[in-house]
């Protein structure tokens, strides 16, 4: 069922045919210290040094081999920079990122029991990359074409489908989600992740493999959109009524 | 999400590891070239840091300054002053410091007995 949204913090949304999905394996951690940026820059595959207040991101942490350890979401508070990341993967991430956590001024906070999170999607033109905040509730419009809401306990956000119609709609706009296409078997490229993957912004754990990879224009899987019977059943990683996501060999 | 979303969120635990006491080699071609840079003011110091990030990383930081805020170890060899951070000794220790004079590449160069490998311009290591 699509429902009208009104955007509270943001009026001119008013009219947009939006959903919203309960996302219980969202993870938020608090970044504090003035070089949060620099060391995400210098970790992920994003450029996020001019990342500001009210703005948001995405970026990937990846391997030496450019597989994805989590694509996380980062929005800019002001005090802090907050990182939704997916929970099943948060282990990974912390092993990754703390141990080289070395004179910087870098504190991590886990704040996942005080939040919970939601998805909202449908038809939106809002502008990308920008988040709000009103009354506890932060929504991030992300440039994969939906919006993440964090929602400070006990502050009611309307979820009135769930998760399944969210992918539904992702399988119709290739919309790349952790645990389906974004998992630790693939790299950035093939799981749909190219946005994230910044041209020039220079070296970052993975980066000489996906520059290889973009530059001969050979990355060996891409994510696409299939029709169920065009592809084998373990290349599918979303799948639908007739049509599904797969990563496939190209 | 709000304001005490920060302030109620637990720390998370952070891996520290153990400052190590840091032995350190220089090359006589890296000695030359500090001896130029530096001249007869032997107050400055070498800095030789790690900062994460790079293709495989850790990324060498080297700097020549007089002073830092972060806690070092100093380590004098032949009159110079190398000054090591306590965050990073664990990656820097045996070290050797060296210089390569060649036009493309050239420069300081880190040859790290704890690198399990390093990215293809030297400046990263994992």
């Amino acid at each position: 069922m699509l429902t009208p949204h009104v955007d509270a913090a943001n009026p001119s949304h008013e009219g947009n045919w939006m959903q919203t999905a309960r996302y219980l394996e969202g993870h938020l951690s608090v970044w504090r210290g003035e070089d949060v940026l620099t060391f995400i820059d210098g970790l992920s595959t994003n450029r996020v040094l001019d990342l500001r207040k009210g703005e948001c991101q995405q970026t990937t942490f990846t391997t030496t081999t450019a597989k994805v350890i989590d694509r996380v979401a980062l929005f800019h508070m002001g005090d802090f920079v907050a990182c939704v990341s997916h929970a099943p993967f948060w282990d990974a991430l912390h092993a990754h990122v703390s141990p080289r956590i070395l004179g910087q001024d870098v504190s991590i906070f886990d704040a996942s029991a005080n939040n919970e999170f939601y998805v909202r999607f449908g038809d939106d033109d809002s502008t990308r990359g920008v988040h709000s905040t009103n009354d506890g509730v932060t929504i991030g419009h992300l440039e994969g074409g939906y919006d993440l809401i964090v929602a400070t306990v006990g502050k009611h956000v309307e979820s009135e489908v769930n998760l399944d119609s969210f992918h539904a709609w992702r399988i119709e706009r290739c919309v790349p989600w952790p645990g389906y296409e974004i998992t630790a078997k693939h790299h950035a490229l093939a799981c749909g992740l190219s946005e994230d993957v910044h041209p020039s912004k220079g070296c970052y754990i993975g980066q000489e493999v996906l520059t290889r990879m973009i530059s001969r224009n050979k990355q060996g899987r891409t994510l696409s959109i299939v029709a169920n019977e065009e592809v084998q059943p373990s290349e599918i990683t979303t799948k639908g009524a007739s049509r599904s996501l797969a990563i496939i060999r190209v | 999400m709000d304001c005490g979303t920060c302030e109620t969120a637990g720390p998370i635990q952070v891996v520290k590891p153990d400052v190590v006491e840091v032995s350190l080699t220089i090359s006589d071609n890296a000695q030359a070239m500090l001896a130029d840079a530096f001249g007869d003011d032997r107050s400055m110091a070498l800095l030789v840091g790690v900062l994460s990030g790079g293709c495989s990383g850790y990324m060498y930081d080297l700097q020549i300054i007089e002073e830092t805020d972060q806690s070092c170890q100093e380590v004098n060899i032949n009159g110079f002053r190398v000054l090591v951070p306590n965050a990073s000794s664990h990656l820097l220790d045996g070290i050797e410091i060296d210089y390569v004079d060649r036009l493309m590449g050239g420069g300081f160069k880190i040859n790290n007995p704890n690198a399990d490998s390093s990215c293809g311009c030297g400046e990263s290591f994992a």
